[in-house]
């Protein structure tokens, strides 16, 4: 644990999957030196096997006080290949030969985009971004036999030490959200560096800064009027992604509430298309409850009435989302 | 309450010598447990080259050089988190051909030992693993360190070999303390030979002359990286430690088989069995440990604690000739 804590919380009701932070985070740390492949952030379609490719079955976290084997994901079946396109032969040269890829691509990030499960007219799907949740009880660091991962006093942000690293890559697989990757150019390990050198200059992370959907809030957990506090501690409607891995992530997630689906004889039936069961299954026992003050609170607002918490995830002002003062002068 | 709303749509829509290695030598090796002591066993021949020693392995230069057989066994201890060590089943050593030329101001290793498939750092691979050696020096001093990865207060130089990568330089004074010295230039070079790898390693022969050296390998194809690896005791660099006190420590006198009794007697499997977990495993300590750290870990059990393990081994009151026959036993174990 360290003694502050930055965390965000992503609302999942939110967010419409349009990959602005993904890109937003590529383009500024991972589009060149063997990172291509990574993304630090992505948005990947639930249910689905996400990224990389069956990420939820590879292993790794906590069973109580001890670490949890995990496999390492593999380049092209697993996170897909960064494949270059036929531009030349199709845009600068006369032809009639479609854009392609020029090697076969088997699997990406938003490989299943929009895919989801259930049958017409009761199919669903929603959006999941997922980053490094800089843990307060990380894997990756506990598996680094070269305590070449760090977690910083002042804001708990989860960091490799590219000195130290070796690429030996037992971070890797102790990670349960495979949410670090290996440069297999720099031969070390690499992952989500919060946006460090921004919160420090009081400027929120790329991701979350860039989200059209406002979709996401940024605060430390002492701030009593910030959304972590706000939504983790005090509405509970923020939830861990799988708090069953042990890891005390602090990236929490809102979870999504869902149209009802129909009856045989076309009648909505009452019941959400997202089953509570799934939703159990990503983010722990407490998303009924969660799902519930949503809906209650959401019902007020219907009616005219107030609502701090719809107030807070409405977020009117895009300023009021990110609250990053730190105590050493940064702006806030 | 229905929880059914919000704003989410529907799914509508080359030949060498290594090849000649038999088992009956690896056995050969093992008669190294035998109470009289050949110092020969625990040294490695250094021939002189008249320039710096080739750096091509199938250099004819090679040939000429004096060879050691070295026998590397998996590590069996690794500290912390996650198992690292080599998992159960690989018990048997692996033997490695070193030979050591020095001239020119420089010194060169000539390391050849099994390994069925190459296995190469790719930049296009985030699950594989690349095979590797190195070579370990101890500076001249009255007590070697300790020969995984050195101590703290008695560091070791360590050049590194990666297939697909250059060759590193580095330091170490213990676990998971390896540091680049990124001023000492190492070359090395590797060939495929019809059972694994020939590589020659070589470097300035700087003013701290090394007293001796360790050997390690990983094989990519086992995932070997970091403490998965196969290691092989000290050896000295025969001619090249001035006063042979070294030597000295590696002539054990005492009798394996009084050792096994005291070894019972005092109880030490206690603690010292795989799965017990409370000191080290000591399944290959007769192979990988020179005779005069075991004697050193049994007189001083707490001037040095392998990394991992707490500091509560008490110093067993043995008397000295005692001393001698658990060094003896503890060097059958292999
Ligand atoms: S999400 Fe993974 S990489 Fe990030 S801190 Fe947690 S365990 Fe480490
Ligand atoms: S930018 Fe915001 S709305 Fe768009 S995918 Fe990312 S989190 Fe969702």
């Amino acid at each position: 644990m360290s003694t502050r804590q930055l965390g965000m919380v992503i609302d999942l009701n939110k967010c419409i999957g349009c990959q602005t932070c993904t890109l937003a985070c590529k383009s500024q740390w991972t589009d060149r030196g063997g990172r291509e492949f990574m993304y630090w952030n992505h948005v990947e379609t639930k249910p689905g096997q996400g990224y990389p490719r069956r990420w939820e079955e590879a292993g790794g976290g906590w069973e109580g006080e001890t670490l949890k084997p995990g496999r390492l994901p593999r380049l092209a079946e697993d996170y897909g290949v960064p494949a270059d396109f036929n531009f030349e032969s199709t845009l600068f040269q006369p032809s009639d030969q479609p854009l392609r890829p020029l090697e076969a691509m088997r699997w990406g990030p938003n490989w299943e985009e929009d895919q989801g499960a259930g049958e017409f007219p009761n199919g669903y799907f929603f959006y999941l971004p997922r980053l490094c949740n800089h843990c307060s009880n990380p894997a990756c660091l506990a598996a680094c036999p070269r305590q070449a991962i760090y977690k910083r006093e002042e804001d708990g942000i989860v960091l490799i030490d590219q000195e130290r690293c070796r690429g030996y890559r037992y971070c890797v697989a102790a990670c349960p959200y495979k949410k670090i990757y290996f440069n297999p150019l720099a031969g070390k390990s690499e992952k989500c560096i919060f946006c460090y050198p921004r919160v420090e200059k009081g400027i929120p992370q790329a991701c979350a800064y860039q989200c059209v959907g406002r979709a996401r809030h940024v605060a430390y957990f002492d701030d009593p009027e910030g959304a972590l506090h706000q939504l983790v501690n005090v509405w509970k409607v923020a939830l861990p992604l799988h708090p069953e891995y042990g890891t005390q992530p602090n990236v929490y997630y809102v979870p999504p509430l869902s149209p009802p689906t129909f009856a045989a004889d076309g009648k909505p039936t009452g019941a959400p298309r997202i089953p509570d069961d799934y939703l159990r299954q990503l983010f722990g026992p407490a998303v009924d409850a969660a799902l519930d003050v949503l809906q209650g609170e959401i019902a007020k607002k219907e009616k005219g009435g107030e609502s701090a918490l719809m107030d807070l995830l409405i977020a009117y002002r895009h300023g009021d989302m990110f609250r990053l003062s730190r105590p050493e002068g940064g702006q806030s | 309450m229905s929880r059914a709303r919000g704003w989410l749509l529907s799914k509508d829509a080359g030949g060498d010598a290594g090849a000649t290695w038999g088992r009956a030598l690896v056995w050969l090796l093992l008669l190294f447990a035998a109470p009289a002591w050949a110092a020969s066993e625990w040294t490695i021949p250094v021939g002189e080259s008249a320039g710096p020693p080739p750096l091509d392995p199938l250099d004819a230069a090679w040939t000429g050089a004096p060879a050691a057989a070295v026998p590397l066994y998996p590590q069996a201890t690794a500290p912390g988190g996650l198992s690292r060590a080599y998992p159960k089943g690989h018990k048997s050593p692996l033997l490695q051909e070193a030979r050591v030329l020095r001239g020119g101001g420089k010194l060169a290793l000539r390391l050849a030992w099994p390994d069925a498939t190459a296995d190469l750092a790719d930049p296009r691979a985030t699950d594989r693993f690349a095979d590797a050696a190195a070579v370990q020096f101890a500076p001249v001093d009255a007590t070697l360190p300790y020969v995984g990865m050195g101590e703290p207060g008695r560091p070791v130089r360590v050049w590194l070999w990666r297939a697909g990568r250059p060759a590193e330089s580095l330091t170490a004074q213990g676990f998971g303390s390896l540091a680049r010295q990124p001023n000492e230039a190492v070359e090395a070079q590797a060939r495929r030979t019809a059972t694994g790898w020939a590589v020659v390693l070589r470097g300035k022969e700087s003013a701290d002359r090394p007293a001796a050296v360790a050997f390690a390998t990983w094989d990519g194809a086992e995932e070997g990286r970091a403490g998965r690896k196969r290691l092989s005791a000290w050896r000295a660099l025969a001619g090249m430690e001035p006063d042979g006190k070294l030597l000295e420590e590696a002539r054990v006198g005492g009798d394996p088989a009084r050792g096994a009794s005291l070894y019972a007697e005092h109880g030490c499997a206690a603690c010292h069995t795989a799965g017990v977990g409370l000191g080290p495993n000591l399944t290959h300590a007769g192979g990988i440990h020179w005779p005069g750290y075991l004697r050193r870990a049994l007189l001083e059990p707490t001037a040095f604690v392998v990394p991992g393990y707490a500091a509560i081994m008490p110093a067993p009151p043995l008397r000295p000739e005692e001393t001698d026959d658990l060094v003896a036993y503890l060097l059958t174990l292999h």
